[in-house]
């Protein structure tokens, strides 16, 4: 029997020819021909989903760059903040942190901005910039 | 070095074969081994020690460019692996630091009597 797998936004993940029958509510039966992955389930039919928006990974350095860009800091700035007092735990987390990946939706990184904000390094309207232009797939 | 007996203890004639393909945009997150993954429900097997899981796929993400720090070259993938966790639950997972979450791929899964 086919089945299509839907996750908890109904959208299909996975399609599989199973040896028996599975009742299960995220468990769709559909026809052999049929491929909906990709698509999400609604009201007991196959709708199409606009594609979400993906933001890219940034490397360390290139966190630093969008600062520099949409944040409008100076290398005098960033200098300025590397040693400030208020900030020393952001760079340590920073430095601490066992990759180099910076994502855009990690509570980390709004910690980091809003710190940057706080201490008046970016304004609002610049740390706006900087999550609407993040980079995308 | 590992025997064939080793890889494959399952020996008996085989009893069932399940397969299936999968596009997921992002694997969920967990710790070691299973720094991403995703969950494949199957029709129950009878015994998982008697089954043989084969997952063709890899992980990708969005990446950073090639050569800055040297971990996350642009276009760099994390091969997928799998396992029961459950009679009816297979996982594919990898173990890459750099969590690469979009998983694309097929899965077969062979079992044993």
């Amino acid at each position: 029997m086919i089945y299509a797998q839907i996750n908890a936004d109904g959208i299909c993940e996975a399609v599989s020819d199973l040896k028996d029958k599975v009742n299960a509510a995220h468990m769709i039966p559909i026809a052999d021909n049929e491929n909906p992955i990709g698509k999400k389930w609604e009201n007991g039919i196959w709708n199409n989903v606009a594609a979400p928006t993906i933001y890219k990974i940034l490397t360390k350095l290139q966190a630093i760059e969008r600062l520099m860009t949409d944040g409008g800091m100076t290398p005098t700035e960033l200098v300025t903040a590397r040693e400030d007092p208020n900030l020393k735990f952001y760079w340590m987390v920073w430095e601490f942190a066992g990759t180099d990946d910076v994502n855009r939706n990690s509570p980390d990184t709004a910690a980091v901005l809003a710190a940057l904000q706080d201490n008046g390094y970016i304004t609002q309207a610049e740390l706006d910039a900087i999550m609407a232009n993040w980079p995308t797939e | 070095m590992t025997t064939v007996s080793e890889l494959f203890p399952q020996r008996g004639p085989i009893a069932s074969i399940q397969r299936g393909v999968f596009s997921v945009a992002t694997a969920t997150s967990g710790t070691s081994p299973d720094r991403r993954y995703t969950n494949i429900t199957v029709s129950a097997v009878n015994d998982i020690t008697k089954c043989l899981v084969n997952v063709l796929g890899s992980a990708s993400t969005s990446t950073a460019s090639a050569g800055n720090y040297g971990s996350n070259a642009g276009g760099d993938q994390t091969i997928l692996a799998g396992r029961m966790t459950s009679t009816t639950n297979l996982r594919i997972y990898h173990d890459n630091q750099n969590l690469r979450s979009s998983f694309q791929g097929t899965w077969e899964l062979v079992e044993y009597n």
